[in-house]
């Protein structure tokens, strides 16, 4: 259920988005990703650029609003605390003291805070449309035909792989845990949390090794076999291509501005 | 049946590097859904307390090599990040990759190269890991505007701040990950010796 929720869940869509190459869209969120990052703290125009292009990217693969909105909501706490934080930061000077509902906050930190926070909820918009348009294999393999190497797809796959295993366990301990009587109290919860999380990893090492013997006794010979695909079709190339130098040109243009 | 199959590895080596694999995975895999327990008991406020990724990376270091070590440290917060938003890609994941990642490297070399025994080679991994932490700081510090307020541009402000929060993390990293450790090493010798069934 969590490996579904969090993997693969809506990549059988037929969106133009979905159609693309899984190599294009990687190389295409990844620059856009390396634009946002690279998005100087002055310019919140530019932030709101790229969330212009992420939401129009987002209606054109339509994903359904609500499983969006519920992966961003993920970074709610993140961001809820460095916004209480926000006021405990003593301006650098008079000109930088700005009274907002009646607290002093520093102009330059609410801005920085600002951009952190718009470039994480972007960052994650866009791994959110890049995870939720293809299918993890296919990006694994896009990964590997661009040449990340082989041990690190071979580890993610992995960990996609035993993510929803794992996640099951964890699941049915959690359901014994409750099964057994309600746990009050966070000092409680937690050492009750410990025991569970170190049992898990027992029985993971456990998995690992049994896991192992079955590979080599299904033929595994110390290599993982290539995930390489076919040449991508030229018009996607030319489409990524396209994109990339747009996000390069946008940056510039914002950046000169 | 050879003992040497091809590429000169032997069926040992064969089996040794399967493992490798199979167990940095997971570990990554329980990297992501431990700290989502964790989120979902505190919100949020839990995370920077008690460290939850760090404890599948520094257990699993304790039982791969260290370049599997260094790539779960790695991957670990970038997947996590990528599928959970969590750490946010600004400013926690690039400093928890760069310090998990050479977490990883030196407790593998510690305890699997050089001997150390996990109760030693944890708090020396966790030292190390803050100074790395401390170098990744004071390089992302230098992106900040100029005309922002002090503390905000003091990389040492800021590790003794990250440093003090994790204090009951650090603690637990020392009590469970020399425990885990001989745990899943017995486990893992009773595995090697036959006494689990093989599959998946």
């Amino acid at each position: 259920m969590l490996a579904h929720d969090l993997l693969d869940a809506w990549a059988h869509l037929r969106s133009p988005v979905h159609r693309l190459d899984a190599r294009v869209k990687l190389v295409c969120a990844c620059a856009l990703v390396i634009a946002l990052l690279a998005t100087p703290v002055a310019r919140p125009g530019l932030l709101a650029a790229w969330a212009a292009l992420l939401l129009a990217i987002a209606g054109a693969s339509q994903l359904p609003a609500r499983w969006i909105a519920g992966r961003l909501a993920l970074l709610a706490p993140f961001l809820l605390l460095g916004t209480i934080a926000l006021p405990l930061l003593p301006p650098a000077d008079a000109a930088d003291a700005r009274q907002v509902l009646g607290l002093i906050v520093s102009a330059q930190a609410a801005l920085l805070w600002l951009n952190v926070g718009g470039k994480c909820l972007l960052a994650l918009l866009a791994a959110t449309l890049l995870t939720g348009t293809t299918a993890s294999a296919e990006l694994l393999r896009a990964a590997g035909a661009l040449g990340l190497p082989r041990t690190l797809t071979a580890l993610t796959g992995f960990a996609l792989t035993y993510l929803g295993v794992l996640g099951a366990e964890g699941g049915r301990m959690i359901v014994a845990r409750r099964a057994r009587g309600r746990v009050r109290g966070l000092g409680r919860n937690l050492r009750v949390a410990a025991s569970m999380a170190a049992t898990l990893m027992a029985r993971t090492v456990e998995r690992g090794e049994r896991v192992a013997l079955a590979m080599v006794a299904r033929g595994y010979r110390g290599r993982m076999p290539a995930l390489d695909a076919g040449p991508a079709p030229a018009g996607q190339i030319v489409l990524g291509a396209a994109f990339v130098a747009a996000c390069a040109a946008l940056l510039w243009a914002g950046v000169r501005a | 049946m050879s003992a040497e199959p091809a590429d000169g590895r032997t069926i040992a080596q064969e089996v040794a590097w399967a493992r490798e694999l199979s167990l940095g995975g997971l570990f990554i895999a329980l990297g992501i859904i431990i700290p989502i327990g964790f989120h979902a008991l505190g919100g949020g406020r839990l995370g920077p307390v008690f460290l939850p990724m760090y404890l599948p990376v520094l257990v699993c270091a304790m039982l791969v090599s260290p370049g599997t070590a260094a790539a779960v440290g790695l991957l670990t917060p970038v997947l996590s990040s990528a599928l959970t938003g969590m750490p946010p890609v600004l400013p926690a994941l690039p400093l928890m990759a760069a310090e998990l990642a050479a977490m990883g490297a030196v407790a593998s070399v510690l305890h699997r190269r050089l001997g150390l025994p996990a109760l030693l080679a944890t708090p020396l991994t966790l030292v190390v890991g803050r100074a790395v932490l401390g170098l990744a700081v004071a390089l992302a510090v230098n992106l900040l505007p100029a005309e922002l307020p002090p503390p905000m541009r003091s990389p040492a402000l800021y590790l003794i701040g990250a440093t003090v929060t994790a204090l009951p993390g650090l603690a637990l990293q020392m009590l469970a990950v020399p425990a885990v450790a001989a745990l899943a090493e017995r486990d893992r010798a009773g595995v090697a010796s036959g006494n689990s069934d093989a599959g998946t």
